[in-house]
């Protein structure tokens, strides 16, 4: 890390935050200070405020949950996760966050995806397999996911972020997953009783 | 995506609650065990938590320059 930084173990940033008084603040403009420097390589380019913000909302998060640190990874490391969260939700949140499951998966479900995946220069054997696969997976997406896998499973394809996925579900980030992963094994066995390995 | 689902398969949660252990494994060169194989593998499946994983690698590797 930053030889700049005085070197703290786990303990006392736990203690020194949880504590009001100077050594919080001393501790508050380090932690600071070291997300600011880390973000600033992979974020900087979204500017100053941006950065300045998604630290200061991560730093609430860290107060807030640093019982569940569990020193599995230097303290620096588990707060600079959250900060990345933070700013990565954020980014997340400003592409896709207008954007509804429904019209998602509409613009750009299998058969869009078909398009742009079926290779035009492909010899024509390989165009008419490609094309049998989506037609067959076409068809899985219809008759073996329920309508929420169906809208939730196009739009990951489509790029769709989990946590905007599980927020436009009103649901959370783990249940969504598993919905996710249900319909993944359904379409996966469907494509083995099609013969369709890997 | 559909060909690489596994019976069992950690969620975002879990993943995201290893990442930290999991750069700090890869970047001191340690044998990865075997959760973090299993945290390894979700990245594998999932963009967004292969997403969270590189900036965090990122910005670890921009604190130590």
């Amino acid at each position: 890390m930053n030889s700049s930084l005085p070197v703290r173990d786990a303990e006392t940033w736990r203690r020194e935050l949880s504590n009001p008084g100077p050594s919080q603040d001393q501790a508050l403009n380090e932690l600071r200070r070291l997300l600011l420097a880390g973000l600033s390589g992979g974020f900087g380019r979204h500017g100053n405020a941006f950065l300045e913000d998604i630290v200061q909302e991560a730093i609430v998060k860290i107060l807030k949950h640093l019982n569940d640190f569990s020193g599995k990874s230097r303290f620096t490391t588990w707060a600079m996760s959250i900060a990345v969260r933070t700013a990565l939700s954020e980014l997340r949140h400003k592409r896709w966050g207008q954007i509804s499951l429904e019209q998602c998966a509409e613009e750009t479900g299998v058969d869009a995806a078909a398009r742009d995946v079926v290779d035009p220069g492909a010899d024509p054997a390989q165009q008419t397999a490609e094309q049998n696969l989506f037609a067959v997976l076409h068809h899985l997406i219809q008759t073996v996911l329920t309508p929420k896998q169906r809208v939730a499973i196009l739009s990951e394809v489509a790029g769709m972020p989990m946590e905007e996925i599980a927020a436009k579900l009103e649901s959370n980030l783990n249940a969504t997953y598993k919905l996710l992963h249900d319909a993944r094994k359904r379409l996966k066995a469907g494509l083995e009783s099609h013969s369709y390995t890997r | 995506m559909i060909q690489a689902t596994r019976e069992q398969e950690l969620t975002c949660d879990k993943c995201l609650g290893h990442l930290a252990e999991l750069a700090e494994t890869e970047l001191q060169l340690k044998p990865l065990c075997q959760a973090l194989n299993e945290v390894s593998a979700h990245l594998d499946n999932c963009p967004d938590c292969a997403e969270h994983y590189a900036a965090l690698r990122s910005a670890m590797e921009t604190l130590k320059e």
